[in-house]
């Protein structure tokens, strides 16, 4: 998020080595993982609207992801929504643009891990979280030491890594439903299920808050950007078949979930026999592990699939849980170098040249998250608080609490931002642009407002207020971290003598061409030129030079 | 390449097939669902629309 960057600076740049198939595989290991949380939360909180929540959350996904692949074109520089926010809109509320993609960051970390654990139990019952709660504890724990560790050694999952599982995965995932679509769906039961387990508006308004955490990590579309060779052609070619990609899985899995005829007989407490989704309600050890589980009730497939799929889906997570850490490190490095936090976050490791401070005080800080989410289990007098306070949620509702906070919030600034860039900077070309646009004259200037960042944004904000209706803890701690942080920075940007509310001054244009220049887009450079060139004789100004 | 690019294209027309088993699968109770298939003949949708999305690319890439 630096945008001192000049032609003569020394530092060292991001290599461009990403191909189109590393580009998509980036983004899936970190937005594919996430069906792996989201099934069994919003089939316990929506019921039989699980689909329709889904379909909400999936729409304003839609629109995320065609407003992220816009931007990551347009400006090819890894920082992520934070450094959209910054350029569209300036130094405060990319700073609390930031600080709410760090809290999310931060959760992932523990909520990822801790799926990773709940897939593992799977197969290894010891790892069950409502059977041994502090093995479960000491294990998710160990894992955000050891992610913490490797990092700040500098050891990070290659892309060629991630190509493989993204490939294995989405392979695996594309047999299953195929067999669950072929086998076991069948429509009349959807329709039943819709119709007699319809939830209340309330329950409705929970499970799509918690849908839209399906379909976060858009982030790393725009941080692959700076390590991607021409990014304007590679990234919207792959960002679309991702962004459908995912949508089809949220949508498949949903809705197979509730017109699924299970392979196996599923007998409740009582005796009676139970719908597939039935088990999730009551069961937040079988919210953890909702793929595995419906994997392995798919016809003929799932007899192998109930073998692999907790296996392949802990290391997709763990993989998450990991470009998490290492993501939430790098955010809160390039937040500082653009003075939005102190430079203590720019501190390198001398030995292994990582900013080990940012990944200690970000696990760290995972680590506290975990220890409140797991407190109710492994103290069973720490319940009676939380059931008095926080309605009795469990850890896993906790974190995904935050995780849909932050999520909204950031994607919600994001779309402001993208409105924003479309008016006060025009002349960046933009190879790709979110379709259906109105176009207007903002300061002499022909512009286009993108119709669909207005949906996007109307989606992105009712699903924030959803969030603060229904989510107890989130509507809590999560405005509180904002707060927290926007103290923080006014004590910051005072220490330092920056002023508070108004931005420092940024070279934009210079800025632009430069990540232009190292993309490898040399004809966009051309035409960036060109069209500041045309600007400056329209109005006589030099300045565009 | 050319075996990849093979298989791509099958991939993309294998997700069109499959969408439209879905929504033909769908389509057939919309009298008694009314609005309760959307979120199904969406997922429909979008299979067909990722099928066509990587054949458009696998001609873009032989005509290149």
């Amino acid at each position: 998020m630096d945008a001192r960057v000049t032609p003569q600076a020394r530092t060292p740049e991001l290599r461009r080595a990403v191909t189109p198939w590393g580009s998509f595989s980036w983004g899936y290991s970190d937005v594919g993982a996430d069906i792996f949380i989201g099934l069994g939360l919003v089939l316990a909180a929506a019921a039989g609207a699980s689909n329709v929540a889904f379909l909400f959350a999936g729409i304003v996904y839609v629109c995320i992801g065609l407003a992220y692949t816009e931007l990551a074109a347009a400006y090819p520089f890894a920082g992520g929504g934070p450094y959209f926010v910054l350029r569209g809109l300036g130094d405060v509320f990319g700073f609390i643009a930031g600080w709410a993609v760090l809290l999310d960051f931060t959760i992932d970390i523990t909520l990822f891990a801790w799926s990773c654990v709940d897939y593992s139990g799977q197969l290894l019952p010891v790892l069950v979280g409502s059977v041994h709660p502090w093995v479960h504890f000491t294990v998710v724990l160990g894992l955000i030491v050891a992610l913490c560790v490797l990092n700040v050694v500098g050891v990070r999952e290659s892309t060629a890594f991630n190509g493989i599982v993204s490939a294995l995965d989405v392979a695996s995932e594309t047999c299953i439903l195929c067999f669950g679509f072929l086998f076991a769906f069948q429509p009349e039961l959807l329709i039943h299920n819709m119709t007699a387990s319809w939830p209340s508006p309330y329950h409705l308004m929970l499970g799509t808050s918690l849908a839209i955490i399906s379909f976060v990590g858009l982030e790393s579309i725009s941080q692959a950007a700076q390590e991607t060779y021409r990014p304007a052609s590679v990234i919207p070619r792959t960002s679309v078949a991702l962004i459908l990609t995912i949508l089809i899985f949220a949508l498949a899995y949903s809705n197979l979930a509730l017109g699924m005829q299970p392979w196996h007989p599923i007998v409740g407490n009582h005796g009676q026999h139970l719908q597939f989704w039935q088990i999730f309600p009551s069961s937040a050890d079988n919210q953890g592990k909702a793929v595995a589980l419906l994997a392995a009730q798919v016809p003929y497939w799932g007899a192998i699939a109930a073998l692999y799929v907790p296996v392949l889906g802990a290391i997709l997570l763990l993989i998450s849980s990991n470009s998490w850490v290492f993501g939430s490190s790098r955010i809160a490095y390039s937040m500082s170098r653009a003075d939005l936090l102190p430079s203590v976050f720019q501190r390198v490791h001398p030995r292994f040249r990582t900013p080990a401070v940012s990944i200690f005080a970000f696990c760290g800080l995972a680590a506290l998250t975990l220890a409140f989410a797991a407190l109710p289990a492994l103290f069973p007098g720490a319940m009676a608080f939380y059931a008095r306070v926080f309605h009795g949620e469990s850890g896993l509702d906790f974190l995904a609490d935050l995780y849909a906070f932050g999520a909204a919030t950031s994607y919600s600034f994001v779309f402001i931002a993208l409105i924003a860039l479309r008016l006060t900077d025009p002349h960046s070309p933009r190879k790709f642009k979110i379709p259906l646009n109105i176009p207007v004259r903002f300061r002499g200037e022909k512009a286009t407002i993108p119709l669909l960042g207005i949906v996007g944004f109307v989606g992105i904000f009712s699903i924030l207020i959803f969030t603060l209706m229904t989510h107890p803890i989130g509507r809590i701690a999560g405005p509180s971290w904002l707060l927290l942080g926007v103290i923080l920075y006014f004590v910051y940007r005072r220490h330092r003598g920056l002023p508070y509310l108004r931005s420092q001054k940024h070279d934009w244009r210079r800025h632009q061409m430069e990540i232009l220049r190292t993309s490898g887009d040399l004809e966009l450079l051309d035409e960036y030129t060109a069209n500041l060139k045309a600007a400056e004789n329209r109005t006589g100004d030099g300045s565009h030079a | 390449m050319r075996s990849m690019l093979l298989v791509r294209a099958l991939f993309g027309v294998g997700f069109i097939a499959f969408g439209v088993v879905v929504f033909l699968r769908l389509v057939v109770f919309a009298p008694q669902a009314g609005l309760r298939i959307v979120p199904g003949i969406v997922l429909a949708l979008a299979m067909v629309a990722l099928g066509i999305h990587r054949i458009v690319l696998v001609l873009r890439l032989r005509s290149a």
